[in-house]
């Protein structure tokens, strides 16, 4: 009886712990770059706080826009769980969320990676997120992952 | 200038001011649709019925760099109209920004008294249980008219503070009489990404012990005293919504000071347990007890116990439903038989666009 109690629970720790080590970060998937933010570089850990709606503004005085891959983009599951460690739709729901209770603007959020390019390079203050993107980034707008 | 040229240089005006609004304006609806089945166990009588919840209109704006907007105004359940629903204005407020995470907030506002009023304001999307916690319907002041500063996301401890000066709970939301300001301070911490632990302070002077559109539901107030009420209230609230174990307690204490009677002590506790055993799934429990002191006269005396047994079911992540077991236990109250003895089966469906 005591056996089979403790080995029930051995197997419902491992089930926990194979649980819990699950992760689909993907950092080399991923470009980052901003206008006017200030930043040439950035640590992994402050990328994350400024994509969860945690800074209003940069440096440089511009404010913050978050652009991200929307649900039609094909990398917008790696965004999702890189920056968020959340589903795409867990991901959304987090910002519907921070919105409606006042506390943070909306980020825009673009199908394409062409599309996150072109409102970063048109609006100071922006910062975006290219997933598997092999075009040519502007080195004003690169920002580097530290 | 032709009437043609004049009509299209209105359209390409309207056409470019609606693509920068597509940037700068975000516009939202929720709303939920209940079905109840419940048994009042002292007066043995069933009822089964639909309801019609809140709908609620959410427009946030950004007008420029530092300013912005956020409006809510939510159509329910109103007995004093022939259709039995009205339109409320329920936040109507400009945010400034002046310095990174610091804002001064002017308008009507959910007053920040705990996690729950902070967070979910009319969003039974973003509800974890059908209802909110009992001390809503009793002496939890919900909103304010009125100036806010605020800061939030500061240090490691992402350190956050509200301090708030309004229109009290006898005030309506034109008009106050003599000099009665609502004073709250609150403020809390965030360790680490979704936990969150809270307090506040909230004190107003009632002069008639009447209620205006901030206050609580009125279910429990006290219309016999007519005289002045020193109220303060404090409340604490621990959030933690992680991958899988959701927890969230919230208690209040409200002590109330009239000449009459002296201090009286209410007191009200709320906790649920949520366990996401997969993304989209969530058995639920909640437990929540509230108690008016015997010698309040802002509120009727009284004492409730509410448990329940729920799961929640997240269709998308702008539709949810949840079924909810209810079991009431308190004394039978002759002025509102909700809080009496009872069982009620409820399934809520909430949405939002």
């Amino acid at each position: 009886m005591v056996s089979n109690c403790i080995r029930y629970l051995s197997l419902v720790v491992m089930l926990c712990l194979s649980t819990a080590g699950v992760s689909q970060e993907d950092w080399n998937s991923i470009t980052v770059i901003g206008n006017s933010t200030g930043e040439k570089s950035i640590s992994k850990k402050a990328l994350i706080e400024v994509f969860r709606g945690q800074r209003n503004y940069w440096k440089s005085d511009e404010s913050v826009l978050l652009v991200l891959p929307s649900d039609k983009h094909k990398g917008a599951k790696i965004a999702s769980y890189t920056l968020y460690k959340m589903s795409i739709s867990e991901m959304q729901k987090f910002w519907l969320a921070l919105v409606f209770q006042g506390r943070a603007n909306p980020p825009v959020f673009n199908m394409s990676n062409e599309d996150i390019l072109q409102l970063v390079s048109e609006t100071p203050g922006a910062i975006g997120i290219l997933i598997n993107f092999q075009g040519v980034v502007p080195n004003e707008l690169l920002i580097n992952i530290e | 200038m032709t009437l043609a040229k004049l009509l299209a240089s209105f359209a390409l005006v309207f056409l470019s001011v609606l693509a920068s609004a597509q940037k700068k304006i975000q516009i939202n609806g929720f709303g939920h649709i209940e079905s109840h089945f419940e048994h009042l166990n002292s007066e043995n009588i069933t009822n089964a019925y639909f309801a019609i919840g809140e709908q609620d209109l959410f427009i946030n704006a950004i007008i420029n760099k530092r300013l912005s907007f956020l409006g809510e105004t939510v159509v329910k359940f109103d007995s004093g109209t022939k259709s039995n629903f009205a339109p409320s204005i329920e936040r109507a407020r400009l945010k400034y920004e002046y310095r990174n995470n610091h804002s001064i907030i002017f308008g009507k506002m959910h007053s920040p008294i705990n996690y729950w009023n902070d967070v979910y304001h009319h969003g039974r999307l973003f509800f974890p249980t059908i209802d909110r916690p009992q001390m809503f319907s009793y002496f939890l002041p919900i909103h304010t008219l009125g100036l806010r500063a605020q800061g939030q996301n500061l240090g490691k401890l992402n350190f956050g503070y509200d301090v708030q000066l309004g229109n009290g709970i006898e005030s309506s939301d034109v008009f106050d009489s003599g000099v009665n300001y609502s004073f709250l301070a609150a403020m809390h911490i965030k360790p680490e990404y979704g936990t969150r632990i809270g307090a506040s302070y909230y004190y107003d002077h009632l002069s008639t012990n009447s209620y205006g559109v901030h206050a609580h539901s009125h279910v429990a107030h006290n219309v016999d005293y007519k005289g002045p009420v020193d109220f303060h209230m404090l409340a604490l609230s621990i959030a933690r919504f992680e991958k899988k174990v959701e927890i969230l307690s919230e208690s209040a204490l409200n002590i109330t000071r009239t000449d009459t009677l002296g201090y009286a002590n209410s007191f009200s506790t709320y906790l649920y347990l949520g366990y996401n055993f997969k993304e989209k799934h969530t058995p639920y429990i909640m437990g929540d007890f509230i108690h008016i002191g015997e010698k309040d006269l802002h509120s009727e005396h009284t004492s409730s116990m509410k448990f329940s047994l729920g799961y929640k079911y997240e269709l998308d992540p702008l539709a949810n439903i949840k079924f909810q077991v209810e079991q009431y236990l308190g004394s039978p109250w002759e002025h509102h038989h909700d809080s009496s003895s009872k069982t009620e089966i409820k399934i809520q469906f909430s949405y939002g666009i």
